[in-house]
């Protein structure tokens, strides 16, 4: 949902604005609180993880390890592949 | 039809658009209570802020110069939380054998452990903060 949030921004705004540069600022911010809005959620999901390993008394699995290290080294190959001008 | 918006304006939008993005409420890190567990809500904000990090790198709409430094930023980050995990497993590791077999060596081992792991924690979390300041404020 939150992903649509820049496109939605600027196709909202290329009805008034036909400036591209405007546009693409535009979408920018509108990514950026796209962006901001999904950290939240994600971080809300950890942080109901962690209440519930509190309440169970008890310290994260090597599982729950594994896949946290898992999604990272997804995202930082990602990061690390990307090239200026790709 | 061609609309003018003064930068004063412009400035404005920006600087809610950065309100918002940053108007996290949801704290990991204060929930944690046990060391191990507060390694664990350092490591998943890491997570949390890569992914999005990853995200805004295919972004077309994320300009060249905000890419750079998002990728810099988890270059220095990554290594130091991939740390963090390695001493925290070892951290659950000794202490599983302490509790196993309650003897001096083991738990000598574990508080070896701990003291690594709180060096882990504190040399990751600069780094990691540096990372979300990259994703989140640009």
């Amino acid at each position: 949902m939150f992903a649509l949030l820049p496109a939605l921004a600027t196709a909202v705004a290329s009805e008034f604005i036909t400036d591209e540069t405007i546009l693409k600022w535009v979408g920018f911010a509108g990514s950026i609180v796209a962006k901001g809005f999904q950290v939240d959620d994600r971080l809300g999901g950890l942080t109901m993880h962690i209440e519930q390993m509190v309440a169970e008394e008890r310290n994260p699995t090597t599982e729950e390890w594994g896949m946290l290290q898992a999604r990272s080294d997804v995202a930082h190959e990602t990061i690390q592949s990307w090239r200026i001008g790709a | 039809m061609r609309l003018y918006i003064p930068t004063y304006l412009r400035a404005i939008v920006l600087a809610v658009a950065l309100a918002l993005a940053g108007c996290s409420t949801a704290d990991p890190l204060k929930t944690a209570q046990t060391l191990e567990q507060k390694a664990f809500a350092l490591y998943g904000t890491f997570v949390v802020y890569e992914e999005a990090g990853a995200e805004m790198i295919l972004d077309p709409a994320v300009p060249d110069s905000v890419k750079v430094v998002i990728q810099q930023a988890d270059s220095v980050a990554k290594p130091a939380a991939d740390i963090l995990v390695t001493v925290a497993r070892e951290t659950s590791v000794a202490r599983a054998e302490l509790a196993l077999i309650p003897s001096e060596t083991f738990r000598d081992k574990l508080v070896a452990a701990i003291a690594a792991l709180q060096r882990a924690y504190w040399s990751a979390k600069p780094k990691i903060d540096a990372l979300s300041l990259a994703v989140e404020n640009l």
